[in-house]
């Protein structure tokens, strides 16, 4: 067993509790200027929204042949290089995420006393729905913790092995 | 030497190695529960090693003096697959990572891991009281 295979793991465990952090993060942003009407580019604060996707990390070997690497074969006793496959890599994929901007509209509230109201007194109010923001801090606090036992698990294998 | 293929220690050896790729793979899951469009993977070893030890595995054969071994005769490697999604293609309310089973998977895995390794760590010691003697 390869040592780079047990934090392997722990990676991949590493990387979706960051991207959990990241959504985390977004969601106080949200919550905490869901009232703001007026921010440095003009108009009413938007909604941020974590996406993640699934990246694979190409094997060892791919990397090769992606650098122009390749195996010639200058003997016929040699073995065909086609499918090289070196070592780790191209397991799991692992969770990248990324920042947007929600970019639909928000309520239009009438508020005629309110600074940034329009000429007819209606207000641009964010495009942040509080109840949203809450269901997503809960999933996304569980899917913290899913990934915390993750790693959790992955550390008492790794001490496991440590006592054969 | 044969000393140590007479043993269960070959068989322990590539057990530990599937359970820290299903350990990898499920982590791998479980970060990205809620990635949209994201499949579920496994890892299989149990049912190639089954098909092994019945006999109805391929098996690979040496016809000519010159070929190369397999590196663990008999012995599968685990795999990762890919299954088409069976269950509630929406079941983390993007995807179809089924939390609860991923978890419940970590944790049979870590006990397999255990598992394996206190028996491989027996067989270890095993060995080392025959060549000491019954001290």
């Amino acid at each position: 067993m390869k040592l780079d295979r047990i934090f392997g793991g722990l990676n991949i465990s590493a990387r979706g509790l960051s991207a959990q952090r990241m959504k985390m993060n977004a969601i106080a942003e949200n919550i905490a200027n869901a009232e703001t009407t007026k921010t440095e580019k003009g108009g009413p604060y938007r909604r941020k929204q974590v996406v993640m996707s699934a990246t694979d990390v190409p094997s060892f070997g791919a990397e090769l042949v992606s650098a122009g690497m390749s195996l010639t074969r200058t003997d016929s006793h040699h073995m065909a290089g086609g499918d090289m496959e070196v070592t780790g890599g191209g397991t799991a994929p692992v969770v990248d995420a990324e920042a947007r901007e929600d970019t639909s509209a928000g309520k239009r509230v009438y508020d005629p006393s309110h600074p940034d109201a329009d000429a007819d007194g209606y207000v641009m109010m964010p495009n942040v729905n509080v109840v949203t923001e809450m269901v997503d801090m809960i999933s996304a606090s569980r899917a913290y913790e899913a990934n915390v036992v993750a790693i959790g698990a992955t550390k008492t294998m790794a001490r496991d092995s440590l006592e054969i | 030497m044969k000393l140590f293929e007479s043993t269960r220690i070959p068989f322990l050896g590539k057990a530990l190695d599937a359970y820290s790729l299903r350990n990898r793979v499920i982590a791998g899951n479980i970060a990205n529960v809620e990635t949209p469009g994201f499949v579920a993977k496994q890892v299989t070893f149990e049912e190639q090693l089954a098909g092994v030890m019945n006999g109805t595995s391929l098996a690979m054969a040496q016809t000519n003096e010159r070929h190369l071994g397999p590196s663990a005769p008999g012995l599968p490697d685990a795999s990762i697959v890919t299954p088409s999604p069976a269950g509630d293609p929406l079941a983390s309310g993007v995807n179809g990572v089924d939390i609860e089973t991923e978890m419940a998977e970590l944790a049979k895995n870590q006990l397999r891991f255990k598992y394996a390794a206190k028996l491989l760590g027996e067989q270890f010691r095993g060995i080392q009281k025959s060549i000491r003697g019954t001290q």
